[in-house]
């Protein structure tokens, strides 16, 4: 196994850890769990994302529906106006979305492993999710996020490892404050 | 009585006797050791100055021995210096030429880096054939879509194509058969067109997950290349130092 | 004429960081990669300051502001990269980019207008 259980148990919790920044601090209350599959019904979209190392890449992917009650939702993510929001708008929110979650895994993951890069985020169709078991993975969880009173959302976590992977990391006790500059 | 008294006095005077005798040997030996003695300390004392005379002669023996190792130890000093300053200017040759070597490979890596660093381009054409490639799947995709649709037209033309010929009776005998051939043609051209979607959605997750791969990839190489170069200009700052 | 521009390929990110700095006095111009945003740069000389994202599409941020610096030969304007990055490496290269700061996302508008009003005034 090149993927070691503490290691996919790690990479579980920076994806919950990741979605939770992504999503924004005003949704605190929000549950996040792994789940066997994703609903796919009522979804119509997901948002991709890779982190790439030379010895194993991550694959994150956030489902949506590109409807009105998820415009609704977006919209007050971003603290825009849903009436503004057109369908470019709301894709580059969603994909910010996705960056957000991805740029905090990324970061955690630095602490283990040196020389890391993450891509752009690209848009696919719902369908191209059940190939994700089929394209080569060594970890693949789901999971879905259950806000009070908000639409539920699901998002896919896909690992490859191609030497062997292995360390443990835990959410930080104390939140790491972001927002400020650093002056150089 | 008398013969003990005769006896003690015999006794006493062969004391006196004893005694002045051996008092006149012991003057004779005193003397004989007095002119020993003279004898003796005349020899200790030219014995005293013979070795007076070999230890000065050591001494001075050493003295000279002293003066000549410390000739000796200033001439080698010299050497010492003359062969450290000659190592030196030979040791400064080397690091000189070290130097020169080191700085010459720090500027070909200086290059090698400056040309790595135009990968940035690939990721530029890469982006862009990647934007082609979405079109172009998009494409096909809309290509069988519209052959999903003539087909499921096709399905049902057979359809009633086969209900025509049941209501031609035997005169449609022929026809059904031509109907239901093209009515399992057309299930199974549906089918492939099924099938045929489902690898184009594969196939949009495979050409994504490469492209973001090689995408996040390259960045990776850029900043571990640029992270080279700043070591490098570091190099070069501390041999020109 | 601006005098800050804000990079990125986010429609959500340009919205937020412009409209925060647009309500507080900046004029801002946008742009959505490190191409465009070079050509911005060549076509508004009085641009102070730049907000620029590192990861995006055709040009990255960094590889923009090395740009900056060795084909614009523009040393007199400043820039702060705004990304979900924060590796040493990518700061190092930043900062021998002659860049200004870093801010880690989300953008914190309230947190930086100080730091921002004295390097569009600088």
């Amino acid at each position: 196994m090149t993927l070691s259980q503490r290691a996919r148990d790690s990479l579980d919790s920076m994806m919950i850890a990741g979605l939770r920044q992504g999503m924004g601090p005003q949704h605190s209350e929000m549950q996040i769990r792994t789940v066997p599959a994703v609903e796919q019904d009522s979804l119509t979209h997901m948002a991709v994302l890779s982190i790439a190392s030379y010895s194993f890449r991550v694959i994150a992917a956030l489902h949506f529906a590109h409807d009105a009650r998820t415009r609704a939702w977006i919209a007050g993510v971003v603290g825009q106006d849903e009436r503004e929001m057109g369908p470019q708008p709301f894709i580059d929110a969603i994909c910010e979305v996705g960056n957000m979650c991805c740029g905090a895994m990324n970061r955690e993951l630095g602490a283990f492993y040196d020389c890391l890069g993450l891509s752009t985020p690209q848009i696919l169709d719902i369908r191209s999710l059940p190939h994700m078991a089929q394209i080569g993975t060594d970890h693949l969880q789901h999971f879905r996020i259950d806000m009070p009173g908000g639409l539920p959302l699901h998002a896919t976590l896909c690992a490859r490892a191609y030497t062997p992977m292995d360390f443990h990391w835990k959410p930080p006790e104390v939140e790491q404050v972001a927002g400020e500059l650093e002056f150089f | 009585m008398m013969e003990v008294l005769i006896l003690l006095c015999g006794c006493a005077l062969g004391a006196v006797v004893g005694w002045w005798l051996c008092g006149r040997t012991l003057r004779n030996a005193a003397l004989q050791t007095e002119d020993v003695g003279k004898d003796a300390q005349w020899e200790v004392e030219n014995e005293n100055a013979r070795l007076q005379s070999q230890v000065d002669h050591l001494h001075s023996s050493l003295q000279q021995a002293q003066a000549s190792m410390q000739n000796a130890i200033g001439q080698w000093e010299q050497e010492q210096r003359q062969i450290e300053h000659s190592a030196g200017q030979q040791t400064q040759a080397v690091v000189r030429a070290v130097v020169q070597g080191a700085m010459g490979h720090s500027q070909t890596l200086a290059k090698a880096l400056a040309d790595l660093q135009g990968i940035s381009k690939t990721f530029e054409r890469w982006h862009a054939d990647m934007s082609k490639l979405v079109t172009h799947n998009k494409d096909m995709h809309e290509k069988n879509d519209e052959f999903a649709r003539i087909v499921r037209q096709m399905v049902i033309v057979a359809l009633n194509a086969s209900i025509e010929a049941a209501r031609a009776g035997g005169a449609g005998r022929g026809f059904a058969v031509v109907a239901n051939e093209m009515r399992t043609l057309s299930v199974n051209a549906e089918a492939l067109s099924k099938h045929y979607r489902d690898n184009l959605y594969k196939n949009d997750l495979i050409a994504t997950t490469t492209f973001q791969d090689m995408q996040a990839g390259g960045k990776m190489i850029i900043n571990a290349s640029m992270g080279l170069e700043l070591t490098n200009r570091k190099i070069q700052a501390a041999l020109s130092a | 004429m601006a005098n800050i521009l804000v990079v990125d390929d986010s429609s959500t990110v340009r919205n937020e960081v412009g409209g925060f700095l647009g309500k507080n006095g900046f004029d801002v111009a946008f742009a959505v990669d490190g191409r465009d945003g070079l050509t911005q740069l060549q076509q508004d000389p009085r641009i102070k300051l730049v907000v620029c994202d590192v990861n995006m599409p055709h040009m990255d941020g960094l590889t923009m502001a090395e740009k900056v610096r060795s084909e614009l030969r523009n040393s007199g304007v400043n820039i702060v990269m705004l990304t979900t990055e924060n590796s040493p490496a990518m700061k190092e290269r930043g900062k021998a980019a002659g860049i200004r700061g870093w801010i880690v996302k989300p953008f914190n508008g309230p947190a930086v207008l100080g730091s921002f009003q004295k390097l569009v005034g600088a």
